[in-house]
């Protein structure tokens, strides 16, 4: 069999779990780390990883990259989630990725700079506000919504040590609009298409910024270690509206204002700490091991703050709606956690420069949402994830490429059942989270340039 | 026959102040209300409106503000990823570069013996780009991005009622982010370049108080807006340099469908509130360089396709299926004209040794293609001579392959004056003043 018919029965049935992929849903948490490789690691390899994934994982990865790279993946986030026996209605997530890697030096010290992209179904973002009485499972909704775009700069200013640090972007909203004029009350036969209205909006878009950042450290040859930290990701949604002018009801026009207004962090994800530890006990072969901090008791409540205010000269008795100043959200409560990872890398040789790599990683993820609710309905499970993939580098095909890499991996994550109580109005209500969740993707990594721009090796001994 | 729509505060509180509800300045009442104009100026509330990029308005990078907007011919390092794509072609080296832009306005307005300033907001932007050679020899290659981001916000949508004094092209087009990625492959003299512009549009969902006296919820999706650009480049050697470059339309809406409001048993019609928040139009450079020694003279040309333009928002209400028309009229046409802008640029080299001086000089004329406000409307706007100024200062390499770059560009309105029917004319003038800093390093 040849190399290239042997990977072709590798790839396959990957490239057909990929094409057959369920009409399920997503989780931010099996997006471990930007592109395939991570994912396939399950987000254990930021210790020796030298594309443009670094950008989130640990930038310092970046004064690694060997060349100038161009990356292009896609991956699928589906899943089978379950509250009280019903299917969360949550939809299959597709994400485009890319990734941008242009390594050098300034007077012989390594420098890299990386931009990583991940768009979501290709969107910016699709989030929703919740309200306390709707199942919410609130690490697998909003979060996978949004666009992951980062971008870093690293240095190696010794051997052993490279230093990077980068910010990531998500985008809130913040606006207004205003409507005017004469509107009348629906009486049936359209009569409220009868209004006439304008409007006015004063909205911005704001970027939220959060900072990457990441150390690594090489004692020996077959020992890399690196710590990094990436800030809360927050994305907050407020939203006012008036309308103010005149209401119709038949022959009569009052004068009218009603005003209303939203507020909402619908997307959270918690500041995080990971040190990372790549050993290579023997030839082509590397264990990646993590360990995260994540802490999410600092999660932000999901739900609405909303007020509404009506003036107008009505009569009484109409059933009008009272003002509502709003209330607090109730709080999540989350608790922070620990997250062990571990993947483990064997290559292997097939042709002159060209090599196949088998990977597979496992972790466990105890869930931050407390047993006991008061008000809310936050599902989740603890969850065990495991991956699988396969690599195919091909080393200095021709030019102008040095360097080919294609990737293809899958992560399963087996939640394991969980039931919670919840108190509230209607008293204490037992719920119960179930579900698994399933990622497949490819990675294509383009580099271009002289050989000579490469490091040394050993920063992916792996490949 | 100015107007105000009440308050366009980016203070949130005023939203919920009771003011006048309809326009105290109908077209009646403005020939007499001159004190209430300027007290409608003076409502007129804080920012910028925000309709496109700062590098469509300015040039890109301290480079092309200097020279009034030229950089379709030349080489802009990651700057080329916003002018002209095929430039990238001619990346030699890997560059990282940073910056930071800062426009101020100084818009007025007056009518009758009234004169008041525009409030517009500080603009300002970091910079940054990275662009790299792919590929040399026979077959050159390259690849870019460049992005000039507002410190705060990503894009802002800020269309006042109708009426209301605003400078949508003027003071809204530097309140937006830029990014521009492309990729430029030469063969031989010709290069030729594709890459992508982009923005974010907003859509959305809200349903208020949906039968109760909450508000409901509300959904959004932000999707990235798109526009194609593509680039030419020939490279004559002592004749000179040749670069044209297309984009296309840049349009970033907000389209927020608010469900129909019930206030207790009184249902009203589902609002449309729909819009435009940054647009560029489909735009065509052409441009020549030639070096003569220290000396580069840069002639170039834009044409802007403005007409196609369908106006700043949609019809609050939006007619039902097989109903041909509702009590809300939809918008009259902007009627924006297509423009062409001429401009020139040059650059003097000084080689003083071991540091190279560029000294940069450029000037544009740019027409106006809003025609005079006659009606309610009062989307103010004037042509334009902008005269640019900067430098560039190159270390040597063996030190540190550094460049450090600075612009200063001046805008100035030219006085226009719109000739209201039964009202008083209102006449508008004022300048812009844009400064530009920015390091690049070699890689």
């Amino acid at each position: 069999m040849t190399p290239t018919r042997a990977l072709g029965c590798l790839a396959a049935p990957l490239l057909l779990a990929l094409l057959a992929a369920s009409p399920l849903a997503a989780s931010p948490d099996t997006q471990r780390g930007f592109g395939t490789r991570s994912g396939s690691l399950v987000g254990s390899n930021g210790a020796e990883v030298d594309d443009a994934s670094a950008v989130f994982s640990n930038p310092a990865g970046l004064a690694d990259v060997p060349h100038t790279l161009v990356l292009f993946g896609y991956e699928s986030h589906a899943n089978d989630l379950t509250h009280d026996g019903t299917e969360a209605a949550l939809d299959t997530i597709g994400t485009y990725e890319f990734g941008l890697a242009v390594p050098g030096a300034i007077r012989g010290i390594p420098i890299g700079f990386g931009l990583s992209l991940a768009l979501p179904d290709g969107r910016l973002s699709n989030l929703r506000q919740v309200e306390p009485t709707e199942p919410y499972f609130p690490l697998d909704d909003a979060v996978p919504r949004l666009l992951d775009l980062g971008t870093a700069i690293a240095v190696r200013p010794v051997t052993s040590l490279s230093i990077g640090a980068g910010i990531g972007f998500v985008s809130s909203l913040s606006g207004a609009f205003r409507v005017r004029g004469t509107a009348v009350a629906a009486d049936g036969e359209g009569a409220e298409y009868d209004s006439n209205l304008s409007h006015a909006v004063d909205a911005d878009l704001l970027s939220s910024r959060y900072p990457i950042l990441g150390i690594g450290y090489r004692p020996l040859d077959i020992l890399s270690l690196a710590l990094s930290y990436r800030g809360a990701v927050r994305v907050r949604q407020q939203i006012e509206g008036t309308l103010k002018g005149d209401l119709a009801i038949g022959p009569l026009l009052v004068p009218v204002e009603y005003a209303f207004s939203t507020d909402a962090t619908v997307a959270y994800s918690p500041p995080e700490l990971t040190l990372f530890a790549s050993v290579g006990p023997a030839t082509r072969l590397r264990v990646h091991g993590a360990v995260a901090w994540q802490r999410y008791s600092s999660y932000a409540s999901p739900y609405t703050r909303s007020t509404t205010r009506l003036l107008t000269n009505l009569p009484p008795g109409l059933g009008l709606p009272p003002d509502d100043p709003g209330t607090p959200p109730p709080p999540a409560r989350f608790n922070d956690r620990l997250v062990p990872r571990l993947g483990v890398e064997r290559s292997f040789e097939v042709a002159g420069g060209t090599a196949v790599i088998a990977r597979g990683g496992y972790s466990y993820e105890q869930s931050p949402v407390p047993g006991s609710q008061e008000n809310t309905l936050f599902f989740d499970m603890n969850r065990h994830a495991v991956g699988l993939g396969a690599g195919l580098t091909v080393r200095g095909p021709a030019p102008p490429f040095a360097e080919l890499r294609l990737d293809l991996g899958l992560e399963y994550v087996l939640g394991t059942a969980r039931s919670f109580e919840s108190r509230g109005a209607r008293g204490v209500t037992q719920h119960r989270a179930d579900g698994n969740l399933l990622s497949l993707g490819a990675t294509l990594g383009v580099f271009f340039g002289d050989p000579r721009d490469a490091p040394e090796e050993g920063a992916s001994s792996a490949r | 026959m100015l107007a105000s729509g009440g308050s366009r505060s980016r203070d949130r509180a005023h939203y919920f102040r009771m003011t006048g509800g309809m326009s105290p300045f109908s077209p009646a009442r403005s020939a007499r209300s001159l004190p209430v104009v300027a007290l409608a100026l003076l409502a007129l509330l804080s920012t910028g409106v925000a309709h496109a990029t700062p590098a469509e308005l300015l040039g890109v990078g301290p480079k092309g503000v200097a020279l009034a907007g030229s950089g379709t011919s030349l080489d802009l390092g990651p700057g080329a990823a916003l002018a002209n794509p095929a430039g990238l072609a001619n990346q030699s080296e890997k560059e990282l570069t940073f910056g930071y832009r800062a426009t101020r306005f100084a818009l007025s307005i007056e009518s009758g013996a009234s004169e008041l300033s525009y409030p517009a907001d500080l603009s300002s932007g970091l910079e940054f780009g990275v662009a790299a050679p792919l590929s040399q020899g026979f077959i050159q290659s390259g690849v870019g991005l460049m992005v000039a981001t507002p410190p705060n916000f990503v894009v802002r949508a800020e269309v006042p009622f109708d009426g209301t004094p605003w400078f949508p092209l003027i003071a809204g087009r530097a309140q937006a982010l830029d990014f521009g990625a492309g990729f430029g492959l030469r063969v031989g003299p010709v290069s030729a370049g594709a890459g992508l512009r982009a923005l974010a549009a907003l859509s959305g969902s809200v349903a208020v108080a949906g039968g109760t006296s909450s508000a409901g919820g509300v959904g959004t999706r932000l999707v990235p807006a798109w526009a194609p650009s593509l680039g030419l480049r020939l490279d004559l050697e002592s004749i000179g340099r040749v670069g044209a470059s297309f984009r296309g339309v840049l349009r970033a809406d907000f389209d927020a469908d608010v469900a129909a409001p019930r206030l207790g048993p009184i249902t009203l019609a589902p609002l449309n509130v729909v819009g435009v928040a940054a647009y560029e139009p489909l735009r065509v450079e052409l441009e020549f360089s030639r070096t003569m020694g220290p000396l580069e003279v840069v002639l170039g040309a834009r044409y802007e396709h403005w007409a196609g333009f369908d106006g700043w928002v949609g019809p609050t209400i939006a007619c039902p299926p097989g109903r041909p028309s509702c009590g809300t009229p939809p918008p009259a046409s902007p009627n924006y004209s297509d423009v062409f802008t001429p401009r020139l640029g040059a650059t003097y080299r000084f080689d003083i040794s071991p540091v190279m001086l560029d000294l940069r000089a450029g000037y544009t004329f740019v027409p106006s293609p809003v025609p005079e406000q006659v009606g309610v409307k009062n989307e103010f706007d004037a042509a334009r001579h902008g005269f640019g100024l900067g430098y560039s200062l190159s270390l040597p390499d063996d030190l540190v392959p550094l460049h450090l770059d600075a612009a200063f560009r001046l805008d100035l309105l030219v006085p226009r004056t719109h000739h209201k029917a039964g009202a008083p004319a209102v006449s508008t003038s004022g300048s812009a003043q844009t400064v530009v800093f920015g390091v690049g390093v070699e890689l």
